[in-house]
Parts: C-alpha cells; sequence; structure tokens
C-alpha cells in the first residue's frame, strides 16, 4: 500500500519538469552551460594554447584549489554564515606542515597536526561566532589576522621551503602530494580533491548534520525551535570550513615545494564566488557540492582563458568581480519573484 | 458625505495555490471612515496592500476622483496621497520624531539638512493634528500608541488624501483609542478618506458610518452600519450560523499531563500555576501583546524563564531548550510560520520531517526511504494539498503549509502540543480541517493548548479558556459557559479596574466529559 504510494508520488514529482526539479540542481545545469560555453569559447579563442595537456593540467590544479576552499566555504553559506578567514587558514597550515618536516617530523605526524590546525581553526571561528557572539563576517574577518599574524609570526614573515627537509627522501614524498600525477597525467590533488568531495556531498545531502545545516541557513528560528542543535550545527560547519582550508594549504605547499605566510591571500573571496558563481545560495539554505564543483571550475577555466588571450591580472579581477555580482543580482532577482 | 475619493473596480490577486481575491470593488468618499471587516484571510489586507502599491492586482481597475490611476509601487501610491498604517510600525527607532516624520525627504538648505525648520515643522504637523508629543523626542521612547500617531502625522505631512488604518487599536488601551478617534475625526474634518479595518464591531459602529465585507476574497456588500444589526453583519462575515464552522466532537478529558508553576520572565510573564489535561484543548485568550506566547516560549524552553517549575505527569522535568521539550513530547507550532516555523527555502518533505530527524537517522545518516514514507503519512493524514515531497513550501498556500507544521510535530508522537494562532491566515476550508484534526488528536489522548485571538475560535474548539493580561493568569473560564464579551472584559484587565478578582473554576466532575453540539 505504502509502496504503492511513494511510486505514485514519484511519478507526479517527474511530471513537473524543469519548473519542479531542486533550485540546486537547476542552478547547476545554468552554471554547468555556462561553463561549457566558456569552454568552447577559449577552446576557438587559442585553441593549441588553450587545449594543450600542460595548460589543462595547469587549470585542473587551480580548480582544485577553488574547490577544496570553496566546499569548506559551502558548508558555511548553505548554514547562513561565511568564513573569510580560509586563505589565511590555509597558509598557517601551509607553514606547520613544512615547518614541522623542516624539523625532521615524520610525514604523518605533519600531516596529522596541520590538519588539526586547521580544524582548530574552524572550531576557534565557529565558537567566536555562536557562543560568543559576534556577526560571521566580523568574526572570521578578525579570525583571518589572527591566523595570518600567526603564520608569519612562526616564519617571521619568511618562506620555508621544502629544499631544507633533512631527509631527501621525505622531501620526495611531501612533493607527491600536491605535485606527482598518476600514469596517465592526472594529478594525484585532482584525486583528492574529488575524493574529499564526494565525502563532504555525502554528508551535506544523507546525513543528520547535514539537514541540520540547510534547516539552520534556511531559517534559524525555526531550525531551533524543531530540536536542532543550532549551536553545534553552525560550529560543525565552520570546521569543516576550517579543515578543507587545511588540506588546501597541505597541497598547495606540497606543490610549490615551499609554504608561504602570504600564501592563499583573497583566496576566501575566490572560494565564495566559486561557490555562488556554481550556484550556492549567499543567504543560506541552498547549495550543495556540485555546485561548488562547477563554479571552481568556471573560475578557473575564467581565469585561465584570460590569460592566456593576454588580458592583464588587473583587468581579470574587474571581470571576475562584474561576474560575480552579476550572477548574484541574477539571483536576486530570482528571490524576489518567487516570495 | 462628501463626493467620492477613491475606488477599486473588479480587483483580482492570485498568489501561488490561493486567489486572495476575486473581483472585489471597494469605494471610500471625502471626510469618510470606511470600514473594512472581514475575517482573517479574507483578503483585507491584500486589497490594502494594492490600494498602497505593495502588490499590483492581476486584474481590475483603481480610480482617484473618478481619474483612473495605475499604482505600480508604494512611492507612486505616496505621491498620489495614499498611505498606510500597518499594524508593524515602520519607523526608526533611534531617530527623532520629526527626523522620522520627514523621513526620506528631510527639510535642507545649502544642501544641508536644517534641522530647526524640520522640528519647527514637525511640531507643527503634531501640534495641527492634536497629538501631544515633542517633535524632539527619540521614537524608541514613545509608546505602541504615540508611535502610532507620529506614522500618522508622517503620513499627513506627505499630503495624503486617503489613509488605511489596520487594525489601529490592536494594541492600545481605551484612554489611547479615544485619543486616536479624535484624531481620525480632525482628518475626517480635513476632508481625508480612510479605510479602517478592524475586527472590533462597538469600534466601527463609533467610528464610522458605512463598512464593506470581504469574505474568502469576495466582495459581499457594503451596510450602513446604523442600518444593520449585529447578527446581520457577523452572518455576512462568516457566511455561515457560528456553530456550523466548529466540529461537533465530544472528548474525554483525563489527567493532568503538564503543569507548570511560578513562571516568571522579566516583567513579561508572570504565572504562578498553569496545567492542562490528557485529551484536552486548553485556550489561552488575550489582546496582542499580552504575553500568551511568551508564556508558552518560556515553558517550550525557547526562552529563558528566571524561574519555573514544571511537571510532567506529576514528575518535575527540566526544559531549558526546544530540545528538551520535544524530548518530553511537547511541540510547539509557532504564531508566525514565516517567522520561526517553516524553511522556506527547502521542500515539503525536508520541513516535515525537520523535528524527526534524530529519528530517522542512523549512525547519522538520514534514512532517505523513511522520511519520505513519514512525509507521505502526514500528506496524506493531514490532507496537505502539494504538487509532490519535493515541492518548496514557500510555493504552498497558507493553509497547506500551517498543515506542514502541524505535521512537523505530530509525527513526533507528541503529547502536548502548543498551537500559537493555528489558523491564521488560511481559509475557511482549511481552518474547519484544522479543527477536526485537532478533535482527532485530543481523541487519542493528545493535551492541545491552544492560543488565539479568534474569540469565536476560542469558545468553539477549547474546553478551558485562560485569559491572559499583562503577562498573568486574568481569568479560567469553562468555555462552554462564557461568552466574547466576558472574555474580553478580563482581557482588558476591566476586572482589575473594578477591583473584582479573576474568575476561577473549581474543578468539578462534570468537566471530565465534555461534550459541545
Amino acid at each position: 500500500m505504502t509502496n504503492i504510494k511513494i511510486f505514485r508520488s514519484r511519478k507526479n514529482d517527474a511530471d513537473k519538469s524543469f519548473s519542479n526539479m531542486s533550485t540546486e540542481f537547476k542552478k547547476a545545469i545554468l552554471s554547468g552551460t555556462g561553463l561549457i560555453l566558456m569552454f568552447i569559447l577559449f577552446a576557438l579563442l587559442k585553441p593549441e594554447l588553450f587545449l594543450a595537456k600542460t595548460n589543462l593540467i595547469n587549470i585542473t590544479q587551480q580548480i582544485v584549489t577553488y574547490s577544496i576552499l570553496g566546499y569548506g566555504l559551502t558548508f558555511c553559506l548553505v548554514c547562513g554564515g561565511t568564513d573569510l578567514s580560509a586563505g589565511a587558514s590555509m597558509a598557517l597550515a601551509g607553514i606547520i606542515v613544512v615547518k614541522m618536516l623542516v624539523a625532521g617530523a615524520p610525514l604523518w605526524l605533519s600531516i596529522i597536526t596541520a590538519l588539526l590546525v586547521g580544524f582548530v581553526s574552524g572550531v576557534l571561528n565557529g565558537i567566536s561566532i555562536e557562543i560568543l557572539g559576534v556577526v560571521p563576517f566580523i568574526a572570521t574577518l578578525g579570525m583571518q589576522w589572527v591566523y595570518r599574524g600567526l603564520a608569519n609570526v612562526l616564519v617571521n614573515g619568511m618562506p620555508v621551503y621544502t629544499t631544507t627537509i633533512p631527509s631527501a627522501e621525505i622531501q620526495e614524498q611531501f612533493y607527491v602530494l600536491g605535485g606527482g600525477r598518476l600514469p596517465n597525467g592526472i594529478p594525484y590533488s585532482v584525486l583528492i580533491t574529488a575524493i574529499y568531495g564526494i565525502i563532504l556531498a555525502v554528508i551535506l545531502s544523507k546525513t543528520r548534520i547535514g539537514r541540520q545545516i540547510y534547516a539552520c541557513g534556511s531559517n534559524l528560528e525555526a531550525a531551533k525551535l524543531s530540536g536542532i542543535n543550532a549551536v553545534g550545527t553552525r560550529i560543525f560547519a565552520y570546521s569543516v570550513s576550517g579543515f578543507s582550508a587545511s588540506i588546501c594549504g597541505i597541497l598547495v605547499a606540497s606543490r610549490l615545494s615551499s609554504a608561504q605566510p602570504t600564501a592563499g591571500m583573497g583566496y576566501e573571496a575566490e572560494a565564495i564566488a566559486a561557490a555562488v558563481l556554481g550556484g550556492v545560495s549567499n543567504t543560506g539554505g541552498e547549495g550543495n557540492i556540485l555546485n561548488t564543483i562547477i563554479g571552481a571550475m568556471m573560475m578557473g577555466i575564467l581565469r585561465n582563458g584570460l590569460n592566456l588571450n593576454g588580458v592583464s591580472s588587473y583587468w581579470q579581477q574587474a571581470i571576475i568581480g562584474f561576474i560575480l555580482v552579476s550572477a548574484c543580482a541574477v539571483e536576486a532577482r530570482r528571490h524576489r519573484q518567487s516570495v | 458625505m462628501g463626493e467620492e475619493l477613491f475606488r477599486m473596480e473588479g480587483i483580482s490577486k492570485s498568489f501561488p495555490g490561493v486567489k486572495a481575491l476575486d473581483n472585489v470593488s471597494f469605494s471610500v468618499n471625502k471626510g469618510e471612515v470606511h470600514g473594512l471587516v472581514g475575517e482573517n484571510g479574507a483578503g483585507k489586507s491584500t486589497l490594502m496592500k494594492i490600494m498602497s502599491g505593495v502588490y499590483s492586482c492581476d486584474e481590475g481597475k483603481i480610480f482617484i476622483e473618478n481619474q483612473e490611476v495605475r499604482i505600480d509601487s508604494v512611492s507612486k501610491a505616496q505621491q498620489l496621497g495614499v498611505s498606510i498604517i500597518f499594524q508593524e510600525l515602520n519607523l526608526a527607532p533611534h531617530m527623532s520624531v520629526a527626523d522620522n516624520i520627514f523621513i526620506g525627504r528631510p527639510i535642507m538648505k545649502n544642501g544641508l539638512i536644517d534641522d530647526r525648520r524640520m522640528f519647527k515643522e514637525a511640531q507643527k504637523i503634531l501640534d495641527k493634528l492634536g497629538i501631544d508629543i515633542n517633535a524632539h523626542a527619540i521614537v524608541r521612547t514613545l509608546s505602541v500608541a504615540q508611535q502610532q500617531m507620529v506614522e500618522i502625522a508622517k503620513a499627513i505631512s506627505r499630503d495624503c488624501r486617503i489613509l488605511v488604518l489596520d487594525e489601529p487599536t490592536a494594541t492600545l488601551t481605551e484612554r489611547e483609542i479615544d485619543q486616536l478617534f479624535e484624531i481620525i475625526r480632525n482628518l475626517q474634518a480635513d476632508g481625508i478618506g480612510m479605510v479602517y479595518i478592524s475586527h472590533r464591531m462597538e469600534e466601527l459602529n463609533r467610528i464610522c458610518e458605512r463598512a464593506s465585507v470581504l469574505r474568502d476574497g469576495k466582495y459581499i456588500g457594503t451596510v450602513y452600519l446604523k442600518e444593520v444589526t449585529l447578527d446581520k453583519l457577523v452572518n455576512m462575515i462568516v457566511g455561515r450560523p457560528l456553530e456550523d464552522k466548529f466540529p461537533k466532537y465530544e472528548r474525554k478529558i483525563g489527567d493532568i499531563v503538564l503543569e507548570a508553576r511560578n513562571i516568571k520572565r522579566k516583567n513579561i510573564v508572570n504565572v504562578d500555576r498553569l496545567f492542562v489535561r490528557k485529551g484536552e484543548i486548553l485556550g489561552i485568550s488575550g489582546l496582542v501583546g499580552a504575553g500568551r506566547t511568551e508564556i508558552m516560549r518560556c515553558i517550550f524552553g525557547a526562552d529563558k524563564a528566571e524561574s519555573m517549575e514544571i511537571f510532567m505527569d506529576g514528575k518535575p522535568i527540566k526544559i531549558k531548550n526546544a530540545r528538551q521539550a520535544l524530548a518530553h513530547g511537547i511541540g510547539y507550532a509557532t504564531e508566525n510560520r514565516k517567522f520561526d516555523g517553516l524553511a522556506l527555502s527547502l521542500d515539503v518533505q525536508y520541513n516535515i520531517n525537520m523535528a524527526h530527524l534524530k529519528q530517522l537517522s542512523r549512525f547519522g545518516f538520514i534514512d532517505d526511504k523513511e522520511g519520505m514514507r513519514n512525509a507521505e503519512e502526514y500528506i496524506d493524514k493531514l490532507k496537505i494539498k502539494t504538487p509532490g515531497l519535493r515541492q518548496k513550501v514557500r510555493n504552498l498556500s497558507g493553509g497547506n503549509q500551517q498543515k506542514i507544521v502541524l505535521s512537523k510535530w505530530l509525527c513526533n508522537d507528541v503529547r502536548v502540543l502548543i498551537v500559537d494562532e493555528p489558523t491564521r491566515g488560511i481559509d475557511v476550508g482549511a481552518k474547519f480541517e484544522v479543527y477536526e484534526l485537532f478533535n482527532r488528536l485530543s481523541d487519542q489522548g493528545v493535551a492541545i493548548i491552544m492560543i488565539s485571538s479568534e474569540l469565536p475560535e476560542i469558545l468553539g474548539m477549547s474546553d478551558r479558556v485562560l485569559v491572559i493580561h499583562k503577562g498573568t493568569i486574568n481569568g479560567e473560564l469553562d468555555a462552554r459557559k462564557t461568552t466574547q464579551e466576558e472574555i474580553l472584559y478580563l482581557a482588558a484587565g476591566y476586572n482589575i479596574m473594578e477591583g473584582k478578582p479573576a474568575p476561577k473554576l473549581s474543578i468539578h466532575s462534570d468537566m471530565e466529559v465534555t461534550s459541545h453540539d
């Protein structure tokens, strides 16, 4: 009996076609189309350069950074917050892992410590927002300086190079993480991004905490009154962001064979842009990992394509900013119409 | 009566899932205070929002002094001299009265704001209207009634010719109402046409000559209040005899399930003892702002009470937050679905399961199939009309949204269900279904605490009624024996002025089985 009912309703859902599809999915299709068009445009403009294998790998490496930071920001944005400290947490994690390796610590310990630091930085963001009551924008802006400052303090403002790691073997092992590739040329980091993305997508859509994140972002009051532990849920979202930032920091330090205290400066803004371009709502309650990946690809391809076509980095900034505001304006319009 | 000032013809307006207005016509003369009456959800507010440019109508024409006009924005409406004063006031609380009156178009001199002239002008307007407020006062420090008068002054300063007052007296005291009426009469003498929305019949009789009735989005008629009996008017508003609006039922009332003692929160809540029994519907009445919702929020753990003792089945329990309340089997369907009841951007299935996540998850993972099944079950049980489980609740009608709020709690097998204005903004048919649902729940032994501003609903549905006045219980009544007048008398606190005690019920054995028919 019940089975029949479920079947019937699913069929009804299917009948509703595009208009009744989940908003996230609709947006993913929209931004996905934009992505493909952008790809074709750049491929036509500079076929030899843009489609060259080295260039495509170059793009994917850029996308890896945007994606992993973007994952964390997706959690924050969906639960109605934001994380401006992601770029700084990323630099701090990079410094810690390389510093520890230079000091002779084993690879696994250094990585776990860096990840832990990232996680804790997220928890601290969450605490300052949820328990101390600072608004997310200001709290994470302030914590950005705290983490960036700590990163600078640890290395006295100077980069640390992996060539100073005592053991050549560990040097090589560490490099493989971010710079190594599979026999077919796909970087390991792409694999890590994909696997991590799948894990987070499952958490967001299939677990209790994931549902709570959506509920908090969509209507915090209603979520609290529904017996949801809003404080814990939101702290979790920030900790995912901090953790993601530290993964990103380790991969970038590995690929560049050095950790810079200035690494990831402004990346949080680009990761937010990627998430929002892909269809994550900047007002909370809507968006998923797929949206963010598509947005990250758009950002990566856009940057690379503009580079290849000789557009100066200053103009790139202006163009990306313009696209971001336009994308948000389109979303705001849709929101107004549906209310 | 003067000549016609304003006319709306054939106005229709639809929202997703509801036809809010269907071919409604309405007119106001110069210097007239025209009553607009109808039940909640009859379309009064929608009509007035169209008049003042908040919404645009799907069909229909609007005329001012026989000239057809297009009102497509609030600023356009203001240019045409139409202003509306909502129940929720639109003032900047940190600014002065004068700043608020001239907000958006301050008086300038050499490119700077001319404060001195602005205060003088503001004071002139206030004095002319007979409003005794200093233009320098900060709005935050004024009473609600005074703030309302500032709103009126603001409208008048914009050369308003048509003023809409949406339930202006809902939160005012008797003396403040007198002052407001005096101001309204001054405006009348200046030839300003007013629309007066109110539920209170005696007020309409005092201030209006004519009233128009809306029901279920349709125009029912316009009457001269002196020529019509109250019964006739109520009949026009309700559309059927009152008795038929509430399903017949018989209740079996058991032992006390939930009891709260000594609830105190700031100076808002001060309740000695409150209890509800198994299978009972406890009506909570009182004026808006009397503290009804605040008491329930304390019991549910949504607000922190300074002191409170709670007993479930006679055993003391602790409720510090909504999670604990839920764990003890208490549910709370809030007053404002959009503000704290629903996650509008999420779908039906998500919302129904929102308070049910713990039961649906195993090792942290949500059992989607079970969630879908649960949502299906309640869509079926409560006859929720939705195109699918994945429909965003934003796109559903008020009645269906309300049912989703209720299912959110019902799927947790609550023993005590607190419902706050459960039928606000939903149509008559949906109301009846909600009442039937409450009866079924009480049959199953659920205790229901129902806060409501609609007296017929309180009388028609509850067994016992508590009247709240200034955060305390000012009367406990038997719903079968009391009247609307008695409840209003207690709600306004007149018994206190007259030095009479609040009535109390002694629980007789004949209360155990009650039957309304």
